[in-house]
């Protein structure tokens, strides 16, 4: 590599001279024939892991992962995981490429045919959700450094009220309207930008995004898993394919014989308890609640549309484009009297302004039927979420919610039908 | 008892529908994404002739050292006494004024060293130079041959880079790892 | 319990505390290097030599005494300090990380085993948990429609508290015309206008300066200049006097066409003045244009060059044209009433601001007038409002037809209409003032006129609204009436006389009576008066302000009126 650069150096500096002093302001001189010019400055890239190995690491810790929730069942398995990921995908790897962010490059690929995307990103994408389709939301606890990091920080878990569980528990659904929407719009990564524990695992960061992970951190050790719960996008996803798994985490290797001794051990509120000996109170009023959740729904959806479309302008902001439009507008209208390094660029480059506001113009209509279409997604999870909490399904046993389970295997440990839990601690009988 | 049997195998199925479907959709939708994907991963680079040496390289990446370097295109390189790159415009030059009063690097990484009569030879000290494109600057008086390129191996290739968010000049493209410098046309590489 | 039990549970303990001491312990660590870290990060950034400050001001120094070896010995001196502790703290900063991630790590492990130790099996008590379907669909509904509610809360804010000035009507602060610009409201955003001046004493007087020829137009200001005009029977000129000297930086002489030099009857010489239409400035294209009582227009460019001038023919108006033009997009919109209704020689002219050729002119069914149009920003459209015995008129700036009029005006109209509330606000002394809503389509004075009031009307002082109080000044008798419903709060008479309208800048009204004297009332629901002022000379003319200075007319100076600290 040196070699061939310095061939073609030398060739390309005879080159030069041959072009003629007019090609550059101050010519470069005859140096002597024993002048040997110091080659490019072009280190390669180091720490480059061929693709293949990132997605055959993936699958198999998927696998792995899977194994562990479903056949072995052994918390202390999944812990030892848990901890194996942390330090693979969290701190070598650096938490990049995740799957969260490959959202994003999968949104961009598929609605922007400019965009050149890396396919690891794609297939990163793509396979937890295969996993999870079969095997249930075991990427969540063992595999995902950021579910990993809450994990092993949680030391005193907080039980939340229903209510609040619910309400924050829209927010992933937003948040991935909104990065799907940037995403595509080619207007910026938001899942990437405000990661909360991306600074702890490069150990490094601008100040707001160290603060961010402390904060993160803190609350990670009382409140279980913040993120996967409350903000998480891929959460969503995981969730709903989880819903149709093959397979699912079961809290008992056998028959649930209803002893309650699992009943608070999720931290995060992942277990429901049979509801076969409360009888329903008013099946009428059941009945009217769901009818009134069904007829509110297009109104939702709806109103949600509207919405999206009415803060549309603002989203479109997010994309530096429409931003730079917007202020060569205000400076050639004398609404501000000083410039910015961006304004002055542009003015530098000299490209039209006709150019940039048809460019902007462009960016803005997309932003705008891409808001109208994520307010409907909005709008639709909103709607389908007040049916599901308006039917009742009979549970005769304690089971691990399907969504919300994250195979943690703490439950696991409770159950008195796993042999396991039940030898004794000491060598006396009874306590 | 056999009601609920009946809707347990309902709902599987309906269950099991639904699972083909997604795994259908999941694949179309990959197949489709992977449309113009690139099986290398691409980095970021910076293409100097938007670059307007700002100084947000320096400040802005996330990690401690920059990694974004100078790098010296030196088919270019006049090899002037007088570097617009080195020395700060409007001094004299004089031997007296040729320390840190007047040099333009604060960090000292570009190094000038003799090679014969009037000409000198500029290069960079990668470990010293921390992004902040004040030579760079001051070479486009002169045959710009200083410009900002990203280090790929020091870069850590983020999904969203900080400093391609903070370009005044947009300047910032993701380029083939195959390929991931960026020189002027007429020398090497880019097109 | 067996001897080996009690001993476990010894044991047990015992590991217990030696968790809990690992875990204070290795928080400790991590507190403290966290702390060291967050001070190397401050050393290294204080360190950095790029653009450091002590740097700056050595060479700084050095420019100005070039040859000094001391200071340059300084520099160089600094430099290498500053260099070495930036490299020194760069790093640290890049391998401290680590020693951060060892104590989290093992603070961690401490604290999960501490915690883990001894933690006792849940004991079910109680109503199965988690059972009661009903209660957490209820909860689970309700919860989502408080975060429903919270998200479109954020949703509608966002654009509002992340907006920007958009349209240059809303751009502050700017005075580009007869009561400010094109609506002629009379309200200025700035709150740091002196509360009380004195021209003869010089109190709170930046400058004061000789306008060479009389006139009743009011200045327009932009850019650090202030332009009037003036005229006599034979000159017109315009003036641009710079802002903060008070010097005349340039005047220009108009004279438009052949038809220029023939005087127009019936001017009242010291009255209205042949200079009565206020300057008109637009910000887009850097230019002005200005007209005189003897028909002439013209646009200069800031510097004083004449771009075009046109000659509109001599107005036949008995005491003088007065009204100033308007400007929209890019169409000059001139109010040219003259003589009685039945002559037909009353029009509303549109001229192209680029070139002033006419591109549209519409006639009007009136008499001459003395009022300014105004261009109210309705939501369904611009208008253009008129005022002249007997009609309100609105007309569509883009093609000058006729959307509505309101036969409420009745005598010499003098006050200039306003656009607040929603409502068109027109009156005159001899009839009322009515609230017309805006929307209507053809004759609308029995169907769109919101209120009226007939008491105390101003003769030539137009109203001023802030879209809550309504008021306006009669020859003395100033009133406070509620904008929505046309009740009258208050009224005071000043005892003066007054011709100039009255000016609100921040949350006071200027009142400029002719003698000069100026009274500063607050602009609350109820009276308050602020202060009193005198402008030391006589004053027909509504001021300008612009950046908390006042400029003020008077019979014979330019007055720049600003806060001077002692």
């Amino acid at each position: 590599m040196r070699l061939t650069t310095a061939g073609i150096l030398v060739i390309l500096s005879a080159a030069v001279g041959a072009w003629g002093e007019d090609a550059f302001k101050y010519p470069p001189p005859d140096l002597g024939p024993d002048y040997v010019q110091p080659p490019a400055h072009t280190p390669e890239i180091t720490h480059e892991i061929p693709p293949i190995v990132d997605i055959a690491v993936l699958a198999g810790a998927l696998c792995v992962a899977s194994f562990l929730a479903l056949k072995l069942r052994s918390r202390k398995a999944v812990w030892i995981m848990v901890a194996a990921s942390l330090i693979y995908f969290g701190f070598y790897r650096q938490g990049c490429i995740c799957p969260i962010g490959a959202i994003q490059s999968t949104a961009e690929a598929t609605l922007n045919p400019a965009a050149v995307i890396s396919l690891v990103a794609i297939v990163f994408f793509g396979l937890p959700l295969l996993f999870t389709l079969f095997f249930g939301r075991s990427f969540c606890a063992s595999v995902c450094p950021l579910g990993a990091v809450q994990e092993v920080v949680l030391i005193r878990p907080l039980r939340l009220p229903g209510l609040l569980r619910h309400a924050l528990g829209l927010l992933p659904c937003v948040y991935l309207a909104l990065a799907v929407l940037f995403a595509a719009t080619g207007s910026a990564y938001i899942i990437c930008r405000y990661d909360p524990f991306i600074a702890l695992f490069r150990l490094n960061g601008p100040a707001g995004m160290l603060i961010l992970a402390a904060a993160f951190l803190v609350i990670s050790m009382f409140v279980g898993r913040p993120y996967c719960r409350f903000l998480c996008p891929y959460g969503l996803l995981l969730g709903w394919t989880s819903k149709l798994s093959w397979r699912r985490v079961t809290i008992t290797p056998d028959e649930c014989i209803k002893c309650r001794l699992c009943e608070d051990a999720c931290p995060y509120g992942a277990i429901q308890s049979p509801n076969t000996e409360t009888l329903p109170e008013n099946r009428r009023k059941g009945v009217i609640t769901l009818v009134c959740m069904i007829a509110v729904a297009p109104l939702i959806i709806a109103g949600t549309t509207w919405l999206m479309l009415e803060t549309s302008p603002t989203l479109a902001k997010m994309h530096p484009t429409v931003r730079l439009a917007e202020r060569i507008r205000r400076e050639e209208a004398r609404e501000v009297s000083d410039t910015t390094d961006a304004s002055q660029a542009f003015r530098e480059s000299r490209r039209s302004t006709e150019d940039l506001n048809a460019h902007a113009a462009e960016i803005t209509g997309n932003v705008t039927r891409g808001a109208g279409w994520a307010g409907a997604f909005i709008g639709l999870v909103i709607a389908l979420r007040l049916i599901s909490l308006s039917t009742r399904r009979t549970r005769d046993e304690y089971q691990a919610d399907r969504a919300l389970c994250v195979a943690c295997g703490r439950c696991f440990e409770f159950c008195p039908v796993d042999p396991r839990n039940r030898k004794p601690k000491d060598d006396g009988g009874t306590a | 008892m056999s009601n609920e049997k009946k809707n347990l195998t309902r709902r599987g199925f309906l269950r099991t529908t639904a699972r083909g479907a997604c795994v259908a959709g999941l694949g179309a939708l990959v197949i489709g994404a992977s449309r113009g994907a690139a099986v290398r991963r691409s980095v970021w680079q910076i293409d100097p002739s938007k670059c307007t040496a700002c100084g947000n390289c320096a400040t802005h990446c996330v990690l401690t050292e920059s990694a974004v370097k100078c790098s010296h295109q030196h088919v270019k390189c006049g090899r002037c006494n007088f570097c617009f790159g080195y020395y700060k415009s409007g001094s004299s030059g004089a031997a007296s004024h040729s320390g840190a009063e007047f040099q333009l690097c604060p960090t000292h990484a570009l190094v000038r060293t003799h090679i014969v009569e009037d000409s000198y030879e500029y290069t960079i000290d990668a470990d010293k130079c921390t992004g902040c494109g004040i030579c760079v600057k001051g070479c486009k008086e002169g045959n710009g041959s200083l410009f900002l390129q990203v280090d790929q191996d020091r870069c850590q290739n983020c999904g969203e880079c900080t400093i391609a968010t903070a370009c005044p000049g947009q300047a910032f493209v993701r380029l083939p790892a195959e390929n991931p410098y960026w020189f002027e046309q007429g020398t090497e590489q880019h097109s | 319990m067996t001897a080996s039990a009690k001993s476990n549970s010894k044991y047990s303990a015992m590991l217990r505390q030696a968790a809990i001491g690992t875990a204070i312990v290795a928080g400790a660590f991590t507190l403290f290097v966290a702390i060291v870290m967050a001070r190397t990060w401050k050393a290294n950034a204080a360190s950095n030599p790029t653009d450091h400050p002590r740097l700056e001001q050595l060479r700084n120094e050095l420019a100005a005494d070039s040859e000094s070896k001391k200071i340059i010995a300084e520099i160089r001196k600094e430099d290498l300090a500053l260099r070495t502790e930036f490299f020194r703290t760069w790093k640290i900063l890049k391998t401290g990380g680590w020693l951060l991630l060892v104590g989290g790590c093992l603070l961690v492990a401490a604290a999960a085993l501490a915690v883990s130790i001894g933690k006792k099996p849940h004991m079910p008590a109680g109503k199965t948990k988690g059972s009661d379907d009903m209660l957490a669909g209820l909860l689970g509904r309700l919860g989502i429609a408080a975060a429903a509610v919270a998200l479109t809360a954020t949703a509608l804010a966002v654009p509002v508290l992340t907006k920007e000035v958009s349209t240059r009507s809303e751009a502050k602060g700017l005075w580009l015309g007869f009561r400010g610009g094109p609506a002629a409201s009379g309200i200025s955003p700035y709150t740091n206008v002196p509360l009380t001046f004195d021209g003869i004493e010089g109190v709170n007087i930046a400058w004061k300066t000789v306008v060479p020829l009389k006139g009743a137009s009011s200045p327009a200001v932009w850019d650090g200049r202030v332009f009037l005009t003036g005229a006599n029977k034979k000159t017109r000129e315009v003036y641009c006097f710079d802002a903060l000297s008070g010097k005349i930086r340039w005047r220009k002489s108009i004279t438009a066409g052949p038809g220029s030099t023939k005087v127009p009857e019936g001017v009242m010489e010291d009255d209205t003045t042949y200079a009565a239409p206020t300057p008109v400035i637009d910000v887009e294209n850097d230019r002005i244009f200005v007209m005189f009582a003897n028909g002439d227009v013209a646009c200069l460019d800031t510097f004083g060059k004449i771009i075009w001038q046109k000659h509109l023919g001599t107005p036949d108006n008995f005491y003088g044209h007065a009204a100033s033009p308007v400007l929209w997009k890019k169409s000059l919109i001139i109010q040219l009433d003259q003589g009685e209704p039945d002559d037909k020689e009353s029009a509303l002219i549109c001229l192209n601001a680029d070139t002033g050729e006419e591109v549209w002119r519409t006639p009007r069914p009136v008499g001459s007038s003395w009022p300014t149009p105004i261009i109210a920003e309705v939501e369904s459209g611009d208008q253009v409002i008129t005022c002249a015995n007997p009609y309100v008129i609105s007309y569509n700036p883009a093609d000058g037809k006729e959307l509505w009029r309101v036969d409420c005006l009745d005598g010499d109209g003098g006050p200039s209409p306003i656009f607040a509330a929603g409502l068109v606000f027109a009156t005159n002394v001899s009839s009322k003032i009515a609230a017309i809503r805006p929307d209507g389509k053809g004759d609308v004075t029995k169907t769109h006129v919101q209120w009226e009031f007939d008491e105390d009307l101003p003769d030539t002082c137009s109203p001023l609204s802030d879209g809550k109080l309504l008021w306006m000044m009669a020859e003395g008798e100033f009133s406070c009436i509620d904008a929505k419903t046309g009740k009258r709060l208050w009224h005071k008479d000043f005892e003066a006389s007054f011709y100039a309208s009255p000016a609100m800048a921040g949350d006071r009204i200027y009142l400029i009576s002719r003698k000069g004297k100026v009274y500063v009332v607050g602009s609350g629901r109820e009276l308050k008066e602020l202060a009193e002022a005198d402008l030391g000379e006589p004053c027909d003319t509504s001021p300008a302000f612009a950046e908390g200075r006042m400029y003020i007319r008077g019979k014979t100076h330019l007055y720049c009126i600003e806060e001077q600290s002692k």
